[in-house]
């Protein structure tokens, strides 16, 4: 079934395009994008009597060697979630297109909703264990960015790092959860896990498993003592507040639970760690939620009931209570997404979210008055609409547990009660009464701004009038799917008089009484949270102040304001690490010396006096100038054994790391370093000598040993066969170990950015030292620059078949930069290069990844060569994408080397 | 006759590098140091570059043989110049 993977892969790739999109289609954005996520709602819809016998099934190998396979399944559960994250995201879409119409940045904010909305379809359709995780992570990474999507506001940063950090940690304790179960089952592919709750609850790690997925569940979901993440989370903007903090990520653990439920739930363990979790998250939301005077956060903490009320629910994981969780699973999402919209409707029509200065909007907004008295009524679980039959069926499921259990539906009755009161404080109270002054000037919105929240409190009556339009093509198999055998159900909105109705009706009164007290039930639970000594903020405000002050005392005990310092616990940990590595390899015994020619032992001699000659410089620049001459003396030993492309990247690279060196220096006071202390020199001295003495056993003991030639023959004999050239050192970087220097190079790329970073931060230099401006250098560089930007495109050319290559080449293109910048300055450099060095790194790497593609698209593996042969009158020439990658890898070559140059040019006081 | 020319030419060319380490060392000002090491080195591995190229006796060799040549001329003037400049610049030419 390609299909379900297509989808996901359909809604990233339109996360992709947003930016474009909207500013193609500027006011229209919304109502386009918002076709994407409406066509997947129809075309899964269409998928639901398929699935009311099974599952649909796709999946492709990923990282066989480990037993990954990227997996997707579609069963009711399944189902039940891609509907409402497909539809109520169309919705939310829309909304968003007008609400958000003044920002400027509205491509980034698509962009990151869309890439949530792929994340999403991904972890509820995942059919392995490692698949399900990555999306899992995914969705906590898009939380992140999107409650921080006003970046500028500190309180939006700490609220996404608060979350990411909250769920990201829960993310891991799944991802190790996950593996222990692989382990257990043998495999990670998630349908055959299913069928192995037997087996996976008789296992010993069955304890360990249950806890750190419940601890996936926990977080994700927002329940105690994980929650202070959720309220704080209304720092996002309300789209988002209404997508992903009410009806759908947080029910990422709600489905977490529903998918393992056939696995790990049914036993007393699983009882007594989710119910009552599930049961002190419910009474926590509906209390708190009556101490806020924020539209927002008076929804969120009624989420924290919800989302309680689902897990206690699915802890008691028989079928009655599984049903009602399903019923209330849907139930919840659309009553919550459209007041929250409601209330982004507000606040976009008065300018204000506290709920004590909004009233009389009836008459102003009455469309939006229409759609909040739906879906509140719907949260009250007033009939005739949804939210009443799926609150009868929850309190029959309670009333089902344990029979003369009577704590259960008290508690429930409780935290329903105080949801009543909490829909009349968001969804009535602000539209009755007489018009407040900030409500003089509001008016209903555009229909983009109205459709969400009719839309969704028309669905809450729709369900409620006729509950069997879900009823046996979602919910049953939602619930067969959660119970791992086949239920029938029957759904209706009168079940007759019973004891559940006679609880609901007990909730409503006693709700509309706390209605009536809201404001001295408000001051008196503000009250007593500032009376608690410890809060769950409180809790992780103080573990990140103490894990920043541990970072920092280890920062000091291990960085101590000196490179010389901090280099010598690098060189001596390297150096004792080498000798007792070294030892057993070798025995310690001296090898037997290799034998050289004459010229190698002046060069080796010439070394040593190099580096003595560097160490013993008083000077920096003497110093760099004997540091520069020793990289020259090693190339020229490279060059005599046989090696010239190692031997020209070295001189080039000398060269380069020279110039940069000096104009650092540049920057500096022109003194004499303090001679350090004898004491501080001995240790230098050992460290250098431990690290330059290890080596040269290790590489003695390496030359001693016996030459295998079976990889250097395997190179000599595939390169022109299957590389298509002669050098060998070229092929390899190129073809053979291709995905390396990808690798290399996206780190040289990275590198780059850290650099331009890092430069921002260096002190000006004085505009005396500044001034160059020589005639004879300028008259010189225009002769060299194009001859050496020349000599490098024919290095780049002959570097598959010659020693040469994109490395090379890049560094000798590189030199030009450099050379061009010390004649006519900085911005000279700029003119010879066009673009920003930064566009070079990044055309680089797309190109060294698009040559890559080349390979898949034929049906090789990525970053196969492949090659064509043009017919020339000087015979064929031969054409492949090697060579592609290797121009990539010049670019980035290039775009580094000027990043770094001209940007430690410009920085002029 | 053209084994003796070769040797002549490293020979001298040589001897040229030689003089010019020796007045590196012994000149007394910068200025005379840098008329040292320029004229004379460039003279000198000019010279040595020549004569490697004669006596491989090859077109391509004999072409980089002039490169480099080329190369010495162009940059040699121009190191001395700025160095020249850079010390007379910030007048620490004693």
């Amino acid at each position: 079934m390609i299909g379900i993977p297509l989808s996901v892969a359909a809604v990233f790739l339109v996360a992709a395009a947003s930016p474009l999109i909207v500013s193609r289609t500027g006011r229209w954005a919304g109502w386009l994008l918002a076709a994407a996520p409406a066509t997947l709602f129809a075309w899964f819809a269409s998928r639901a009597g398929e699935i009311a016998d099974g599952r649909l099934w796709f999946a492709v190998d990923w990282v066989p060697s480990l037993g990954v396979r990227l997996a997707f399944a579609l069963d009711g559960l399944s189902l039940t979630f891609v509907l409402l994250i497909s539809g109520i995201g169309a919705l939310v879409v829309v909304f968003a297109g007008d609400y958000m119409a003044d920002d400027s940045d509205l491509g980034r904010f698509f962009g990151l909703l869309f890439a949530f909305m792929g994340a999403m379809l991904g972890l509820v359709l995942a059919d392995d264990l490692i698949t399900l995780f990555v999306f899992w992570e995914l969705t906590s990474l898009c939380s992140y960015l999107l409650i921080g999507y006003k970046h500028e506001a500190a309180k939006a940063r700490a609220a996404a790092l608060q979350a990411l950090l909250i769920t990201g940690g829960g993310g891991l304790a799944l991802l190790v959860g996950f593996l222990i179960l692989g382990g257990v089952a043998d495999t990670y592919a998630l349908s055959e896990i299913l069928g192995m709750g037997a087996t996976v609850k008789a296992s010993a790690a069955y304890p360990a498993i249950l806890l750190l997925v419940l601890l996936g569940a926990w977080t994700k979901s927002a329940q105690w003592p994980f929650h202070a993440w959720l309220p704080n989370a209304m720092a996002a903007p309300t789209p988002v507040s209404a997508y992903l903090h009410s009806a759908t990520m947080v029910k990422a653990g709600i489905y977490l639970l529903a998918r393992f439920d056939p696995v790990l739930g049914g036993t007393a363990l699983w009882l007594w760690l989710v119910t009552p979790i599930g049961v002190i998250t419910m009474l926590l939301g509906a209390v708190l939620a009556l101490g806020q005077t924020d539209l927002k956060r008076v929804l969120a903490y009624s989420t924290l009931t919800a989302l309680g009320t689902l897990v206690a629910l699915l802890g008691l994981s028989f079928p009655e209570a599984v049903k009602a969780a399903v019923v209330f699973l849907i139930v919840h999402s659309l009553y919550k997404a459209g007041l929250f919209l409601v209330a982004g409707a507000m606040d976009h029509a008065t300018g204000t979210r506290d709920i004590r200065e909004l009233s009389g909007l009836r008459r102003l907004m009455p469309l939006t008055a229409l759609a909040a008295l739906l879906s509140g009524l719907s949260m009250a679980g007033l009939p005739p609409l949804f939210g009443f039959v799926a609150k009868e069926l929850t309190y029959k499921a309670k009333l089902g547990f344990g029979g003369g259990e009577m704590l259960l539906p008290a508690v429930a009755v409780l935290a329903n009660a105080l949801t009543v009161t909490a829909a009349g404080i968001v969804a009535v109270r602000p539209f009755i009464g007489r018009s407040s002054d900030a409500a003089t000037r509001a008016r209903d919105g555009t229909p983009a701004l109205l459709l969400g929240p009719l839309v969704l409190g028309a669905a809450g009556l729709a369900l409620g009038l006729a509950p069997y339009l879900v009823g046996q093509r979602l919910v049953e198999p939602a619930i067969s799917a959660v119970l791992g055998a086949p239920f029938e159900i029957e759904l209706s909105l009168w079940y007759g008089w019973n004891t559940a109705l006679a609880l609901s009706v007990g909730t409503i009164a006693l709700g509309l009484l706390v209605f009536l007290r809201r404001h001295s039930a408000r001051r008196a639970i503000e009250r007593a949270i500032e009376a608690l000594p410890v809060t769950a903020d409180s809790v992780y405000g103080g573990g990140l102040t103490l894990l920043t002050r541990t970072a920092a005392a280890q920062t000091r005990l291990l960085m101590r304001g000196g490179t010389s310092i901090h280099l010598f616990v690098i060189l001596a940990v390297a150096g004792l690490l080498l000798w007792t590595a070294l030892a057993p390899l070798t025995g310690l015994s001296a090898p037997p010396m290799p034998r050289a020619d004459w010229v190698a032992w002046i060069l080796a001699a010439l070394v040593v006096l190099e580096a003595i000659g560097a160490v013993r410089a008083r000077q920096q620049l003497a110093g760099a100038a004997a540091l520069g001459a020793l990289g020259f003396s090693v190339a020229l030993l490279f060059l005599l054994a046989g090696a010239p492309d190692l031997a020209t990247t070295q001189f080039l690279v000398e060269t380069l790391i020279v110039l940069v060196l000096v104009l650092v220096l540049r920057r500096l006071p022109a003194t004499p370093e303090p001679r350090p202390g004898a004491g501080r020199r001995a240790g230098a001295a050992a460290a250098a000598l431990a690290v330059g003495g290890g080596f040269t056993a290790l590489m003695l003991g390496v030359v001693a040993g016996p030459y295998d030639p079976a990889l250097a023959d395997f190179f000599a004999n595939a390169s022109v066969p299957d590389g298509k050239g002669r050098n060998i050192v070229n092929v390899i970087l190129v073809d053979f170990r291709a995905l390396d220097t990808l690798g290399e190079v996206a780190v040289l790329g990275v590198a780059a950015l850290g650099v331009l970073v890092l430069v921002e931060g260096v002190r000006p230099l004085p505009a005396d030292r500044a001034a160059w401006e020589s005639p004879i250098l300028d008259v010189v560089d225009r002769f060299l620059v194009p001859l050496l930007a020349g000599f490098a495109v024919f290095l780049l050319w002959r570097g598959h078949n010659e020693p040469g290559g994109g490395f090379i080449a890049g560094l000798v293109a590189a030199g030009a930069v450099a050379l061009r910048v010390l004649a006519s300055g900085p911005a000279a450099g700029r003119a010879l290069l066009r673009f920003d060095p930064r566009v070079y790194v990044g055309a680089g790497l797309l190109l060294a990844l698009v040559s890559g593609l080349w390979g898949p698209l034929l049906g090789f593996d990525f970053m196969t060569g492949v090659w064509t042969e043009v017919p020339l009158p000087g015979g064929p020439l031969k054409l492949g994408t090697p060579l592609l990658f290797d121009v990539g890898v010049f670019s980035v070559v290039v775009g580094f080397s000027s990043a770094v140059l001209v940007k430690l040019e410009e920085r002029h006081g | 006759m053209a084994e003796l020319l070769v040797s002549i030419a490293a020979l001298v060319g040589a001897a040229l590098v030689f003089v010019a380490a020796l007045g590196v060392l012994r000149m007394p000002d910068l200025y005379s140091r840098m008329h040292a090491a320029t004229k004379a080195g460039a003279l000198g591995s000019g010279l040595l570059v020549l004569a490697a190229a004669a006596a491989i006796g090859e077109t391509s060799m004999t072409l980089r043989a002039v490169a480099t040549i080329v190369f010495i001329f162009l940059t040699a003037p121009v190191a001395a110049h700025a160095l020249g400049r850079a010390v007379f610049r910030n007048g620490r030419d004693r």
